[in-house]
């Protein structure tokens, strides 16, 4: 399953991982919360974040932990927006399926 | 390899972004270094891929095609060849000796061709310069003699004296922009093939 989801699906969990913490969160925990979910390589999540923050759905800020500044990542106003939208349009897409998996005769 | 020599090699491979761009990256992969652990630094690196991997992903997504950098082209060769068995690469060096010497003394060639058209632009800049000068003086002798030849040979010598400055600025252009640009290139190339050896 994971194999056949696209680009759209995978900004979608990201938005989603980053959208879970208030204060938001960084690289390598978004690239691990991610791998649980879905099966990508370690590198292919930097190009996606780096993209999702230059369309403005996510922003940066640096912040110390541990003697050094790491940087982390939080959902904007607009990536709020388009994770709903991302949400919406799956939650159609699952009643659709579950209703073909799991209802009864279609046009009934 | 360690984190640092890593980023120095990803900084590198990302040769055509902008400096921002750069920073960016280089900043997520030392954060994400340091949040694995830097004591699994060999673990998170055959994960990862190495540097050049890393970076092709970057640049793919960019939009800039790695193979757009004849440096890291020439590279991804190098490397390509390291994963070569011994023997094998030794027996394509000697199969392939009839090709690639005849190129390495044309390019040889080439670049004394180039070598020798430049110093013979200078050689003939300061000739001209100096025979404009003998030109002017020995009109200025004439002039007292017989003052139309002398204004003559005058004329001729102005006229090659231009003709020495348009040389001697086209000189002063090869200096001061082409040669500084093939010693940096001469210097990658050196690095490259060097301090890979090396290690």
């Amino acid at each position: 399953m994971a194999g056949t989801l696209g680009g759209a699906t995978t900004d979608a969990i990201v938005l989603s991982i980053v959208g879970k913490e208030e204060a938001g969160t960084y690289g390598y925990k978004i690239t691990q919360d991610v791998r649980s979910v879905i099966d990508v390589s370690e590198s292919t999540l930097y190009p996606v974040l780096r993209r999702l923050q230059k369309d403005g759905f996510l922003e940066t800020y640096d912040k110390e932990y541990g003697g050094r500044n790491r940087r982390y990542y939080i959902l904007t106003a607009l990536g709020r927006i388009c994770l709903d939208e991302h949400l919406k349009s799956w939650k159609e897409y699952k009643d659709k399926m579950d209703n073909v998996f799991f209802g009864g005769k279609l046009n009934e | 390899m360690n984190k640092r020599e890593f980023l120095l090699a990803l900084h590198e491979e990302l040769g055509d972004l902008t400096n921002d761009e750069k920073s960016a990256a280089i900043k997520y992969y030392s954060d994400y270094i340091d949040d694995a652990g830097e004591e699994n630094f060999d673990k998170i690196l055959a994960e990862l891929g190495g540097p050049s991997a890393v970076a092709a992903t970057i640049l793919e997504d960019s939009g800039v095609s790695p193979k757009s950098n004849p440096v890291s082209q020439i590279k991804g060769f190098f490397d390509s060849l390291n994963d070569m068995p011994k023997w094998l690469l030794i027996l394509i060096i000697v199969l392939l000796s009839p090709l690639w010497l005849t190129l390495f003394a044309s390019a040889f060639s080439v670049v004394v061709g180039v070598f020798s058209v430049l110093l013979a632009l200078f050689m003939s800049a300061f000739a001209i310069t100096l025979s404009s000068l003998a030109l002017l003086g020995s009109g200025l002798y004439t002039l007292i003699v017989s003052p139309t030849a002398g204004l003559f040979l005058i004329g001729i010598g102005v006229a090659v004296l231009g003709l020495s400055l348009i040389l001697i600025m086209t000189c002063v252009f090869f200096l001061r922009t082409i040669i500084p640009f093939c010693i940096k290139y001469i210097k990658q190339l050196y690095n490259m093939i060097f301090k890979k050896g090396a290690k």
